[in-house]
């Protein structure tokens, strides 16, 4: 797909030359932190830290993009198929030195997985074994506010959520992404 | 699809390259993941004061863990019991492993037998946050001060540990100096030491 | 936005360490009497061949229990217990009252602190002042074994504590880490290389 490759290439470059670098440990540190705080804060309501997570998310994704569109010097996707690409070779490339495996697109290319091999925020974490946070704490539900707030910026509503996660035991940690509508109607829908 | 080679989840965890502390990631992504925590915390609060301590504790739980990665990678089997030695180690490698550089200046104070500075032009967590004037003399240092003294109070040293502004003559930003206070047990087995 | 208070600069540091219980430690002239468990000798084929670590113990700083695991029956525990205890005691000694020419003296690997007749014991110390502690039967350890188990211990132990949701001081309850000592146990003195 000449998109990807093409995609894989500006998140190579970009990151090799343009993005000013630290060590990945004090991320992944004060990202450890700030969850702890919040299960302490909401009493291990973890449905409560998902939320505030998702929150603080939208947050960051809405000032993101902003750099993200600098460093990346970009334009307009064509469709959600590129836009995919986007996120996972340059986007995630860029901040974060990753790129998620895009996959299991539906037939009408609204919905897409980002398959996550690396995750730098979850590194050294096991969930407590307090029998609920395997089941309702998503550790990285941050990347889902990311990206929705970065979207909602170009136009896109989307909906993120996580759909598996190796802290929790599972294979593979995944994350459903789907495309709601386009915010501007002068946006050209996707006409593959 | 081009992959970046890195440190993958191995099938046997003894398999995973001991060095794996080298992998990077933006600034910009801490840059963000800070300013929220700021954030986050400010709504957690009433007064400055205690936003200083909330981001303090924070760094505190940083900084216990940093010590304990850094001292099994970088000293090896090495102990660290002298004063001088513990501050080197934070001015040099915990500095350069967290913020790329060592620390600017580590000094030892004038007025008091127990206390020393480490300063830094422009601290990172300082340099893309601009607290607004309302804010007074908040100092996102506070994070930082909390790394140090997590890492102070757990090598055996235990300290008061601030982070103050110094404006400088002819610098339009001031200085951020990490002010430690040693605990007086500290000074004490220090001079026993000899 | 917190209304702003004048900021008090004055805020002490809040040491959340609790005040674990310690272990309490059986006085050392009680170790001598550790026996010879008649069983031992009684069925020589129960015991396994060639080296095996029977215990592993991880202290706090302030002779609080971290982690402590028998790889024996359960007869045996409470007599290791017995002698983690009593190791805590030669750890201590030789901590404080340091023989300047030692060259233990800034190392983590402390060496054999003291051997039984069945068992020989063998400490680490941190940087954190955290203590490991290894019990084997194996009564012909290399001393470059032992220091490659205590490696691959810390690194397993440094994962654990790096985790968020592990609470400083408390008991390390990471399943994955009991997983990895096992593995690290087994594969002692076999000669891998971790």
């Amino acid at each position: 797909m000449a998109t990807s490759q093409k995609a894989a290439r500006l998140g190579e470059e970009v990151w090799k030359t343009r993005v000013d670098k630290v060590n990945a440990e004090l991320v992944t540190l004060t990202y450890g932190t700030i969850v702890s705080q919040l299960c302490a804060d909401y009493d291990n309501d973890y449905a409560q830290v998902n939320q505030q997570l998702d929150k603080m998310g939208y947050n960051i994704g809405m000032r993101l993009i902003e750099d993200f569109l600098a460093k990346s010097n970009t334009g307009r996707c064509g469709n959600f198929r590129d836009t995919a690409e986007m996120i996972s070779k340059v986007g995630f490339k860029i901040f974060l030195n990753i790129t998620p495996t895009v996959t299991n697109w539906t037939a009408d290319n609204k919905q897409f997985s980002l398959l996550f091999d690396e995750n730098p925020l979850a590194d050294f974490v096991e969930l407590p074994d307090d029998g609920r946070a395997q089941d309702e704490l998503w550790f990285s539900n941050i990347f889902c506010g990311i990206l929705r707030g970065a979207l909602e910026m170009v136009q896109m509503s989307i909906e993120a959520r996580f759909v598996s996660d190796v802290l929790r035991g599972n294979d593979v940690t995944e994350m459903r992404v789907t495309l709601i509508r386009y915010i501007e109607d002068e946006m050209p829908p996707d006409d593959e | 699809m081009i992959g970046v080679g890195k440190a993958k989840q191995y099938a046997n965890v003894l398999d995973k390259p001991l060095g794996r502390g080298r992998q990077e990631v933006s600034l910009s992504a801490f840059a963000f993941l800070f300013s929220e925590v700021v954030q986050y915390n400010q709504t957690q609060v009433d007064n400055i004061a205690e936003l200083e301590r909330r981001l303090e504790d924070a760094g505190y739980a940083v900084g216990a863990r940093v010590l304990e990665l850094l001292c099994h990678r970088e000293k090896g089997n090495r102990r660290e019991t002298r004063l001088l030695g513990i501050l080197s180690f934070i001015h040099s490698t915990v500095w350069k492993v967290l913020f790329g550089k060592v620390a600017d200046s580590l000094e030892k104070g004038t007025e008091h037998e127990d206390e020393y500075m480490i300063s830094e032009k422009e601290l990172l967590v300082n340099r893309f946050i601009s607290v607004p004037k309302d804010m007074g003399a908040f100092n996102c240092g506070a994070f930082v001060a909390g790394i140090v003294r997590g890492v102070l109070d757990n090598a055996g040293f235990p300290a008061v540990v601030t982070a103050h502004f110094v404006p400088i003559e002819g610098q339009q930003r001031p200085r951020t100096t990490i002010l430690i206070k040693f605990a007086e047990e500290v000074i004490h087995r220090e001079a026993r030491l000899g | 936005m917190p209304s702003p208070s004048s900021p008090p600069r004055a805020h002490g540091p809040t040491t959340s360490r609790e005040q674990p219980p310690s272990i309490r430690r059986a006085p050392p002239s009680r170790c001598s009497r550790v026996n010879c468990r008649p069983a031992d000798s009684a069925a020589p084929d129960q015991l396994p061949s060639g080296n095996m670590i029977v215990c592993v113990a991880v202290v706090g700083h302030q002779n609080n229990p971290l982690y402590l695991q028998s790889f024996t029956e359960a007869d045996d525990a409470l007599k290791l217990h017995h002698v983690v205890h009593c190791s805590l005691d030669v750890i201590d000694e030789r901590v404080n009252n340091p023989k300047r020419s030692a060259p233990t003296l800034n190392e983590t690997f402390l060496g054999l602190l003291y051997p039984t007749e069945n068992y020989k014991v063998y400490g680490y110390l941190t940087n954190t002042k955290v203590k490991f502690l290894m019990v084997t039967t194996d009564l012909d350890v290399k001393d470059a074994d032992a220091r490659n188990f205590f490696r691959k211990f810390h690194a397993a132990y440094v994962d654990a504590v790096s985790n968020p949701f592990h609470v400083p001081g408390k008991k390390i309850a990471s399943r994955s880490f009991g997983a990895r000592v096992s593995t690290i146990v087994k594969s002692f003195g076999s000669g891998t290389v971790g």
